[in-house]
């Protein structure tokens, strides 16, 4: 039905095929503005303060200043001047900035001045929320549903209305690699035993690569009829939490009260394999038939056998070990409504067309535009992947391997 | 004469010697009878109030008919300190509303959807309707459950002594009218019908299609929408009177695709019907010359039924037949049973005391069943049905009272008190809403009223849009998005000058707990937990009315102005307080009728607002590389560009014997053919700066209409 519902939005729209278009005049929309963008956290992160000097989207740019400059820009934390870093750039009309030796603890102000000759002072402040609490943070397989990692975070009290959270969960990949050297024939399966005799020449890697899950909701049936999109409302942040400082753009799933049963949120992550044997084949490639004899040869008829070629795999995984590191924030009210309207941009297709309430970029910045707004945040030890269980190390893994390959 | 009627007529006569204005409506009759001396205290009652006008059947049933159907709705958007919202549109958004906080009622009997075909015409048949009150502001305090205003409509009784009717057909539907005694004096009846007749001609028009199309693939689609009004009036004897009411209307959208070939079949279709269902029996007593009541028992329902089929079947590898099959219902329903009882009370000349106690039950459903069958050949058939959703029971007592009190010479109070309870599973909310109306007769023909009053509304209209549709539903209130309260100061000059009346009202008006969806899906608003994709937020709306009319027999000119701001305030949407999207700073409607002989009508009306309100991007940043990002300042950051709209009319009559006439209508809307803007979206010119492009849809549309009346 979610696609029957998508296919009826082109009919929804028909009628902008018949409507007749003309322009107007917007020059009285809005005059030029000081634009702030900063998103100050607890107590890890150090994050970039953006100026822009911003145009009327319509009329003649407005003369004067353009990009503000360091000296333009008044941060005060708590009260006391906060000195911006030397190493400050600007691109266009827009600074970007970096508080100075600036730890920040929950409670703390902070306020955002910036003047200029050719706009309105624009003045913004927030307070850091405080760090959440956690009660405790489980995952769990999901028996229904084998492709979905569930996980439980449990804070230390309920939470309130008018309380403002986000959730990322952030999955780290460590992968063990042999690739291999020289000639070889491609047989298919992932089993160990499977392997026949191949070249001897492997070279061991270790790699870990992060990445930010959507902590998401399993989609029932009800949330696909109403298309509840709410219930997937995630904004992208770019911060970090982690011990190893990784700075990584991810989807924070933003909640209030409302998400929360009581104390608890529950959410859902696609499950991503863990521990298996892998063959990462070359670019290109398609598996054959599973009748097909092997070696693998290409089909009768095939006019083009260059394309399935046997070729040697390129790498081998010989341990792919999966580990979850979930982060909770405490959002700022006005954190959480910029989020979810940058979320709103995405997805209401059918904003602004004046059916609907309005799409648009929240701003808690008087006489500019922009967000400044604080957030803080905790985070878990490592979880580890469910399938790790076996509780084979890598030695063992790599000895079984081996076993099978010589 | 007896002690009550000479109260009354030394009530009315003093009334009539202090004040002749305010009461203009006063009809001067030769005898003063009893029914004449309640129609006095009737009028003079209702004129205490502020934003309150009355119109009846006839001047509703004339005039330019957009679609060949005359439509209450679209002449209550011409009136002040009215929005119409988008254009077509049954919106009525009063004094700065949102459009679902208008209390409809049906002879008593409140109605949750008004509109059919999208909003395109209300469902209020102007055949059967004998008047209409419409309140803005000063609401007396036996009404309640909305907050912005109140459409009270009352149907006509059937004609006591002879039959009579009419039938006319319109550019899309067709109406038929017919009244009269079933016994003479004693029992009436008073029955309307509309239907549309457009699938009359797209159900052929498809098929034929089809047929020239040939490749296996056929398409359906038929729309039509009926409503049935009918009053069955009964006179026990002089003190008592029986009163039965049913209106019945509903839409049926059907649209599908089939495609059949020789070794398959796939079908995909949705079936779409919607309707509302009223039904209510009213006994209206004189228990004595001071004390009237009214008992009403009523059932109203408002439901949807939005169903998607899904149908696949294909020939199996290793032979046979397969399918696929589902069926997905979304059940939207409310249903009201309630009882009223209304008691008018004149206790002595000064006090005319109304009061009463109401008592309703709500249910609320939002259900999706969900049927699905799986028979691959080989295997064994499969089958899965559910029903998931939301259902809500709800009960709602009030009591009210109200007393309008002759305090001096030139001065006259409606007090009022309305006390009310609304009751869920989850939580039990109350109201105490006091209601008060101070007119002064300043002069012969000057008169300055006051007004203040408390609204609540315990259900909301769980809408992504702006314009009804089927997927919309009622909810009752819940915690996290309890009753919406309103609070309201009216007051204005009213002058009679002669052949003319002038009005001038202001207003300042709030509105709190008001709801606002924000999620991401437009049509289909979520069936369960609604109230997690809503927010909440404050509405203030202020502003003047001028109201002038110059009337002669032959001849009326009316012009409206509204100077109006409406104001939001929703903490998830911004900060600051930013326009409504029905802002519209100005509004003028100039409405014309001239009758230059018994057999012509002519009608003009000129609309005029600024536009609604939009939300475009506001500024931009540049950068280095000749990029750049667009930025929002605020919400309905923008104007669309101003509205306005000429529709002329025109009724031919042409007599026969006795009371038989042919009607024919002329209507133009939108007469010199100004595309007004719809909405508007940002584009970039041929320098490659930013600008506006608005989107106008309505072009002209004549429509002719004939009706014959017997």
């Amino acid at each position: 039905m979610k696609k029957f519902l998508r296919a009826l939005l082109p009919a929804a729209l028909l009628p902008l095929a018949f409507a007749c278009e003309f322009p107007f005049p917007l020059d009285d929309v809005s005059e030029a503005a000081i634009y702030i963008n900063y998103l100050p956290s607890a107590p890890y992160d150090t994050p970039v303060l953006q100026v822009a000097f911003a145009d009327p989207a319509y009329g003649k740019p407005s003369p004067g200043t353009r990009t503000p400059s360091v000296n333009d820009i008044s941060v005060t934390l708590n009260g006391r001047k906060a000195e911006l870093s030397s190493d400050s750039f600007s691109d266009g009309n827009m600074l970007t900035a970096i508080l100075q030796d600036c730890s920040l603890r929950s409670g703390d102000k902070i306020e955002v001045s910036v003047r200029s000759d050719s706009a309105p002072t624009a003045y913004a402040s927030t307070i850091i929320p405080p760090v959440p609490v956690l009660g405790s943070v489980t995952m769990d397989s999901v028996p229904e549903d084998s492709t979905q990692l569930r996980f439980k975070v449990k804070l230390d009290r309920s939470v309130q209305e008018g309380e403002f959270f986000g959730v990322r969960i952030l999955e780290k990949n460590t992968l063990i690699t042999a690739s291999l050297m020289g000639e070889g024939i491609l047989y298919k399966g992932t089993s160990p035993s499977a392997f026949p005799p191949m070249p001897v020449a492997l070279q061991i890697d270790t790699n870990e690569y992060y990445t930010y899950k959507l902590p998401g909701q399993v989609a029932t049936r009800d949330d696909l009829n109403s298309l509840d999109l709410d219930a997937f409302a995630n904004a992208d942040y770019n911060g970090y939490l982690t011990e190893e400082g990784i700075n990584v753009t991810g989807p924070m799933m933003l909640l209030t009260h409302k998400q929360f049963d009581s104390d608890t949120y529950s959410f859902y992550v696609s499950r991503s394999s863990g521990f298996n044997w892998r063959i990462l084949f070359p670019e290109g490639f398609e598996f054959p038939e599973p009748e097909m004899p092997d070696p693998v040869l290409p089909d009768e008829g095939e006019t083009d056998p260059g394309e399935i070629d046997p070729m040697p795999p390129s790498v081998i995984v010989i341990m792919d070990n999966i580990d979850y590191v979930v982060e909770v924030y405490r959002l700022s009210e006005e954190l959480y409504n910029y989020f979810k309207a940058q979320y709103l941009m995405r997805f209401n297709l059918l904003s602004n067309f004046g059916v609907t309430p309005p799409n648009f970029t929240y701003s808690n910045v008087s006489g500019g535009l922009g967000i400044v707004a604080g957030l803080s945040g905790v985070r878990t030890e490592w979880f580890h992947h469910p399938d790790n269980t076996e509780g084979k190390s890598i030695q063992e893994v790599l000895a079984e391997l081996m076993s099978g390959i010589l | 004469m007896n002690s009550f009627l000479r109260i009354s007529l030394t009530f009315a006569a003093a009334i009539l010697t202090a004040a002749n204005i305010c009461a203009q409506d006063i009809e001067r009759r030769d005898t003063l009878d009893t029914s004449y001396v309640t129609a006095v205290k009737e009028k003079m009652r209702n004129t205490t109030q502020t934003g309150l006008m009355r119109l009846d059947g006839d001047k509703l049933r004339s005039g330019v008919a957009v679609f060949g159907t005359p439509d209450i709705i679209k002449h209550l958007q011409m009136l002040p300190g009215v929005a119409a919202g988008n254009e077509l549109m049954s919106g009525l958004y009063v004094h700065g509303g949102d459009g679902a906080d208008n209390l409809f009622l049906l002879d008593g009997v409140p109605l949750y959807n008004i509109s059919h075909f999208g909003g395109f015409f209300s469902s209020f048949n102007t055949d059967v309707v004998d008047n209409l009150d419409f309140y803005k502001s000063g609401f007396p305090a036996r009404y309640g459950g909305r907050l912005s205003s109140v459409v009270d409509v009352e149907t006509k009784e059937g004609d006591m002594h002879r039959w009579h009717g009419g039938a006319s057909l319109g550019l899309i539907d067709g109406r038929l009218h017919i009244e009269g005694p079933v016994w003479k004096e004693r029992t009436s009846v008073n029955f309307g019908l509309r239907r549309s007749w457009m699938d009359v001609i797209t159900i052929p028009a498809i098929a034929y299609a089809n047929r020239r199309n040939g490749d296996g693939t056929t398409a359906r689609g038929a729309y039509a929408m009926w409503d049935l009004n009918g009053r069955i009036t009964h006179i026990i004897d002089a003190n008592n009177k029986l009163n039965a009411a049913l209106y019945w209307g509903e839409d049926n959208l059907q649209a599908g695709i089939k495609d059949e070939e020789d070794d398959g079949l796939m079908d995909l279709g949705i079936r779409t019907v919607w309707g509302t269902l009223t039904g209510s029996l009213g006994w209206e007593s004189k228990y004595s010359q001071q004390l009237r009541g009214k008992l009403l028992a009523y059932y109203t329902r408002s439901s949807s039924d939005v169903g998607y089929t899904f149908d696949l079947r294909f020939p199996a590898a290793g032979g046979g037949s397969s399918s696929m099959y589902w069926n997905d219902d979304n059940i939207c329903a409310v249903r009201d049973g309630g009882l009223k009882y209304d008691l008018d009370w004149y206790p002595n000349s000064i006090h005319h005391v109304r009061f009463g106690a109401a008592a309703a039950m709500h249910g609320y459903k939002t259900v999706r069943e969900y049927r699905q069958r799986n028979d691959f050949a080989g295997l064994d058939p499969e089958e899965n049905s559910d029903e998931e959703g939301d259902r809500y029971i709800s009960w709602e007592p009030a009591v009210y009272i109200e007393d309008e009190i002759f305090i001096a010479y030139n001065f006259t109070l409606n007090a009022g008190l309305r006390a009310s309870l609304f009751g869920t599973k989850l939580k039990t909310w109350g109201s105490i809403e006091p209601r008060a109306a101070l007119k002064w007769l300043i002069t012969n023909t000057v008169c300055a009223k006051l007004s203040y009053t408390r609204m609540s509304q315990y259900a909301h209209l769980v809408s992504a849009m702006y314009i009804d549709l089927p997927t919309n539903s009622w909810m009752p209130s819940v915690p996290g998005a309890g009753p919406m309260v309103s609070d309201q100061v009216a007051g204005g000059i009213y002058l009679t000058p002669g052949k003319f009346k002038i009005n001038i009202e202001g207003w300042y008006k709030t509105m709190n707990g008001m709801l606002s969806y924000n999620g991401a899906n437009a049509f289909y608003p979520p069936l369960v937990n609604w109230e997690k994709s809503f927010t909440t937020g404050k509405g203030t709306s202020y502003g003047l009315e001028l109201e002038t009319t110059w009337s002669v027999p032959q001849a009326e000119l009316s012009a409206y102005y509204t100077l109006s701001w409406s104001w939001r305030e929703f903490p998830a949407y911004s900060m600051f307080r930013f326009p409504d999207h029905n802002d519209n700073r100005h509004k003028v409607n100039l409405v014309a009728t001239w009758h230059p002989g018994k057999r012509w009508s002519i009608f003009a009306n000129w609309n005029y607002h600024s536009g609604n309100r939009i939300t475009l991007p506001s500024h931009v940043i540049k950068f280095e590389d000749g990029t750049s990002s667009l930025l929002y300042q605020a919400p309905y950051n923008a104007k669309l560009p101003d509205y306005h709209r000429l529709d002329l009319g025109v009724d031919y009559t042409v007599p026969f014997s006795g009371d038989r006439k042919l009607n024919i209508n002329l209507s133009v809307y939108n007469a010199y053919n100004h595309l007004n803007a719809s909405f508007a979206m940002l584009d970039t010119d041929s320098k490659g700066e930013y600008i506006g492009t608005a989107y106008g849809l309505v072009p002209i549309i004549p429509t002719i209409s004939v009706g014959y009346t017997f």
